[in-house]
C-alpha cells in the first residue's frame, strides 16, 4: 500500500478512495433496496393468488359447494395441482389390475363426500364440485359422461324399486 | 424359592389365559379383518393365480330370464331389446335342425383366454385382465366396433346414444363398446355375478377354474361340458352342459 | 379478347367446383357434428350392422387411392413413357381418396374425439393399429414421389421412390384385406382370398377413378389425350376388371363348395333381398359386364363409353362393398352350428339396416374432400399431365 501510493498524488488517492467506497456503499445500497421492494412485491401477489379462495370473486375464482366437506384425502392445494394424475393412476390401476385400494382415490369416493347437498351432484350447477372450477377454467371434463356424477345415496331415493 | 413356584404357577395360569383369550380374539376378529378388505376391495393387483369361469347347465334352464333382469339391474343396462340397446345378457332358445330337441341357454361374453376382440382392437382397450375376465377399458376405447365384428358370440354391445343415470360401480357411456364383465365390481369384493346369483335352479355356476379344488373344477371333472364353436380353439371361460 | 375468355369460363368453372365441393364437405362435417352429439341412433347402424355406409365410402376411397397408383408405377417401375407423364396426377388423386377415405374413417368413430389416444395407444395385433402407420406412411411415401416427379433435380429419384409406392401401396392394399381376413367367426369373411382380391379390385377401380379425372380435366381444359394412349389405357381397365371379377367369382365358387357356407352363399346370390339385387344387377351387370362391352366393342370404345364404363365401375364398386360389407354382416353369426337360433338379440335373424341421410352425407363429406384436394391441386400446381408427343 505505501508502496503503491506515493506522496504526490496521496490527498486525490485518497479522497478517491474514499469516493470509490461511498460509490460502492450507494450502489450496494441501492441494490439491496430494490431486492427487498421486488419480494415484497412478489410475496404480495403470491399470498393474494392464494388466499384468492378467501377474497371469493377478488380474481373471478369462483366459489365452490363442496358436499360433506371435511377431511379430504389429501390437502386441497395438493389436490387442486394433482387430482387429475391421482385418477389417471387409480383408473389403469383399477380397470386393469382390479386394485380399488379400499376407494381412498376413486372417483366414486370423491363424488360420495363433494356432490352438493342439495342435488347431490357435482356438475349441472356453476359452483358445483367438479364444474365450478373447470368451468372457470375452461378445461372440459368428460368424466360424467360415463360416470354417475351423483352419490349413491341420490341414486336409491330417485329409483323406485 | 416357593414364593417363585407359587408366583410362576398363577403367572403360567395368567399366560396360559392371555393366549387364549388373544387366540379367541383373533379368531374373532381376523375374519373382521378379511371381510374389511373384501368389501372394500383389494389392494394388490389381480394374478394369474385365479382363472374365473363359470359353468352353465342347460338342463336346468327355465323358461324364466331371471339372468337377463339381475345383469341389467346390477349394471344400470335399460332392458330395451331395439337393436341400438346394449345386452350385455340374452338366452337363446335353441332348436335341433335334425332332431327337433329344445333347450334355452344364458349367452354372454366367453371370456375366453385366447378372444379374438382383444386381438384386434386398435388401442389395446379391449383387454384380457390377468384373472381371465375380458374387459373394455372404456377410456381408451374409441368406438371403432372392431371388436363387435370379432367376436364370434356377437357379445358385445355398442352404445347408441347418451346415458344417464349410470350405476356408479359401473360407468358407461356413448360411443364405447360395452360387454358382460362377469361384474367385475363385485368379484372384485367377493361376490358372485348378478346372473349367477339370480338364477333360481342354480344353473350358472361361478368359480375358479385354476382351483382344482373347487366346486366348478370338480364338476368340470367329473361331468361333460363343452365351449360354444369349440372349433375356434378360443379357450372360453364358460362352459355349457346339454348342449 | 379470344385469350380472356377461356381463362375466366376456366376460372368459373374452378370457383364453381370449389363451391360445390365445399358444400358437400360442410354438409358432410355437419353430419359428423350430429353423430358425435346424439350418438349413433340417428344412423341405420345398430349392434348388429356395425359397420354401414360410410364404411362403404370409406373403404372404396381407400382402395381406389391404392389402386390409382398402379398408374405412377406402370410409369415409374415399368418405364412406360405414356403412363409416367400421367404419374403426378396419379400421385395426388392417390393423396385426397386417401384424406377424403380416411376422414370419413374418422369421423364415424364413436369417439372422434380420442384420436391421439389412437395415435398413442397401440396394440400389436391389430390391423387398424397397423394401418394407422401403413397409411400415415403412405401420405410420406406418395408426397415424396411426387417431389422426386416435378423437382427436376429429384428426377434420377424418381424410379426408387415409385418403387417404394408401390411396394408400401401392396403392403397398404393387403392391410385393408386383412382387416376382413382375420374375423375368424364370420362366415363373409375369414378367408386368405381377401387381401390379392382386394389389390386387384383396387387396380380395377383406381384405374376408372383415374379416367374419370383424366377425361374431366382434359374437357375441360380442351385437351386432347392421343387415342393411341386412350385406347392402351382402356384395355388395360379392361383386363383389371376381368381379374377383379375373377376373384370375386373364385370368393364365391369356393364358399359354395363348403357345407357349411351355403347358407350364406344362398342369402347373398339367391333370396337375401336386397343383397342379389345390388349384387347381381348392380355389380356384376352394371358394374362389370356392361363396362366390358363398352370397353371391347368395336363400335364403341371411344371417349364417351370409356367415361361411361369408368362411371359405372365406380358404381359397381359401391355395389360391391355394399354387398360384402353390410350384407356380410346381415348374415347372423353361425353360434350353434346344427341348431335353429332365436334371441333377442338377433340370433339366428337376418340384420335389417336401412341407409340413413347422415351416414350418406358423411360418406359424400370424403369424397368431398377428395375432390377439393384434386381440384385446388392441379390448379395450383403442375399435375396436369404433358403429353408427349405423338411421335413417343
Amino acid at each position: 500500500m505505501n508502496l503503491l501510493c506515493d506522496q504526490s498524488d496521496g490527498m486525490a488517492s485518497s479522497s478517491l478512495r474514499r469516493a470509490l467506497h461511498l460509490d460502492l456503499l450507494v450502489t450496494v445500497t441501492v441494490r439491496v433496496t430494490i431486492f427487498l421492494v421486488a419480494l415484497l412485491c412478489l410475496s404480495n401477489i403470491a399470498s393474494a393468488a392464494e388466499s384468492s379462495g378467501s377474497v371469493a370473486g377478488s380474481y373471478g375464482m369462483p366459489k365452490l359447494d363442496i358436499g360433506k366437506g371435511g377431511h379430504c384425502v389429501a390437502p386441497p392445494e395438493w389436490m387442486r395441482i394433482n387430482h387429475m394424475k391421482v385418477l389417471f393412476k387409480q383408473r389403469d390401476e383399477t380397470v386393469h389390475q382390479g386394485i380399488r385400494a379400499g376407494g381412498k382415490y376413486s372417483l366414486e369416493n370423491c363424488v360420495e363426500c363433494h356432490a352438493s347437498l342439495s342435488d347431490n351432484s357435482v356438475i349441472g350447477r356453476p359452483d358445483s364440485f367438479c364444474e365450478g372450477c373447470h368451468r372457470y377454467e375452461a378445461v372440459k371434463i368428460d368424466c360424467f359422461e360415463c360416470h354417475s356424477s351423483k352419490r349413491s345415496v341420490a341414486l336409491v331415493q330417485e329409483v323406485p324399486k | 424359592m416357593s414364593d417363585t413356584n407359587e408366583m410362576s404357577g398363577t403367572s403360567e395360569q395368567r399366560r396360559q389365559f392371555l393366549k387364549t383369550s388373544v387366540g379367541a380374539a383373533a379368531v374373532a376378529i381376523a375374519p373382521g379383518m378379511l371381510m374389511f378388505d373384501m368389501a372394500h376391495g383389494k389392494t394388490e393387483a389381480v394374478s394369474g393365480k385365479v382363472r374365473w369361469g363359470m359353468l352353465i347347465n342347460t338342463a336346468n334352464c327355465a323358461d324364466c330370464d331371471k339372468c337377463v333382469k339381475a345383469c341389467n339391474k346390477e349394471n344400470g343396462l335399460s332392458g330395451g331389446l331395439s337393436p341400438t340397446d346394449s345386452q350385455w345378457i340374452r338366452k337363446v332358445e335353441l332348436k335341433d335342425l335334425r332332431t327337433g330337441r329344445s333347450l334355452a341357454l344364458p349367452m354372454m361374453c366367453q371370456h375366453c383366454a385366447e378372444p379374438p376382440c382383444v386381438d384386434v382392437c386398435p388401442t389395446g382397450a379391449s383387454f384380457k385382465r390377468a384373472d381371465g375376465i375380458v374387459l373394455v377399458d372404456k377410456h381408451i376405447c374409441i368406438g371403432c366396433r372392431y371388436c363387435m365384428m370379432a367376436c364370434p358370440y356377437k357379445a358385445r354391445s355398442f352404445v347408441h346414444e347418451p346415458l344417464h343415470d349410470q350405476k356408479p360401480d359401473v360407468p358407461r357411456g356413448k360411443g364405447v363398446v360395452e360387454s358382460c364383465t362377469m361384474c367385475v365390481q363385485r368379484v372384485d369384493v367377493g361376490k358372485i355375478p348378478a346372473c349367477a346369483e339370480a338364477c333360481p335352479n342354480k344353473s350358472i355356476l361361478f368359480g375358479n377354474l385354476n382351483d382344482p379344488n373347487s366346486e366348478i373344477s370338480n364338476k368340470m371333472r367329473t361331468e361333460a361340458s363343452t365351449q360354444v364353436r369349440a372349433d375356434l380353439g378360443l379357450d372360453t371361460g364358460l362352459r355349457y352342459q346339454g348342449i | 379478347m379470344a385469350n380472356h375468355s377461356p381463362l375466366r369460363f376456366k376460372n368459373r368453372i374452378f370457383y364453381t367446383l370449389v363451391a360445390a365441393g365445399g358444400l358437400v364437405v360442410l354438409m358432410g362435417l355437419y353430419a359428423a357434428h350430429m353423430m358425435e352429439t346424439h350418438g349413433h341412433i340417428i344412423t341405420g347402424m345398430n349392434n348388429q350392422i356395425v359397420w354401414g355406409m360410410p364404411h362403404v365410402f370409406a373403404i372404396f376411397l381407400i382402395v381406389a387411392a391404392s389402386g390409382v397408383l398402379n398408374v405412377s408405377s406402370i410409369g415409374s417401375v415399368f418405364n412406360k413413357p405414356a403412363y409416367k407423364v400421367r404419374a403426378p396426377l396419379a400421385g395426388l388423386l392417390s393423396i385426397a381418396m386417401l384424406a377424403g377415405g380416411l376422414t370419413v374413417l374418422m369421423l364415424d368413430l364413436g369417439r372422434p374425439d380420442r384420436i391421439i389416444v389412437a395415435m398413442t395407444h397401440f396394440n400389436p395385433t391389430s390391423v387398424f393399429a397397423w394401418n394407422i402407420f401403413l397409411y400415415s406412411g403412405m401420405f410420406a411415401a406418395v408426397a415424396l414421389y411426387l417431389w422426386t416427379m416435378m423437382e427436376k433435380r429429384m428426377n434420377p429419384w424418381s424410379k426408387p421412390a415409385g418403387l417404394l409406392v408401390f411396394v408400401w401401396r401392396f403392403v397398404l392394399t393387403t392391410g385393408t384385406g386383412v382387416i376382413f381376413s382375420f374375423l375368424v367367426a364370420r362366415q363373409a369373411y375369414g378367408t386368405a382370398i381377401l387381401p390379392p382380391m382386394f389389390i386387384v379390385i383396387s387396380f380395377a377401380w383406381g384405374m376408372a377413378v383415374f379416367h374419370v379425372v383424366q377425361s374431366s380435366i382434359y374437357e375441360w381444359n380442351k385437351k386432347l389425350l392421343d387415342p393411341y394412349v386412350q385406347k392402351r389405357m382402356k384395355n388395360l381397365m379392361g383386363v383389371l376388371v376381368i381379374a377383379a371379377l375373377y376373384f370375386v367369382a373364385a370368393y364365391h365358387l369356393t364358399n359354395l363348395y363348403f357345407a357349411k357356407q351355403i347358407g350364406f352363399e344362398r342369402f347373398i346370390l339367391l333370396d337375401g333381398g336386397v343383397y342379389p339385387l345390388v349384387f347381381w344387377v348392380g355389380y356384376v351387370l352394371l358394374g362389370n359386364l356392361l363396362p366390358l362391352l363398352l370397353i371391347y366393342h368395336p363400335a364403341l370404345g371411344k371417349s364417351k363409353s370409356i367415361v361411361s364404363a369408368s362411371l359405372l365401375i365406380i358404381l359397381g364398386g359401391f355395389c360391391f362393398l355394399y354387398v360384402f360389407i353390410i350384407g356380410g354382416q346381415a348374415f347372423p353369426l353361425s353360434i350353434f352350428p346344427g341348431y335353429e337360433v332365436t334371441s333377442s338379440f338377433g340370433d339366428g335373424a337376418i340384420g335389417h339396416y336401412q341407409p340413413s341421410l347422415p351416414e350418406i352425407m358423411l360418406g359424400l363429406g370424403g369424397v368431398g374432400i377428395a375432390f377439393l384436394i384434386t381440384t385446388i391441386g392441379i390448379r395450383v400446381l403442375d399435375f396436369v399431365p404433358h403429353e408427349l408427343p405423338k411421335s413417343t
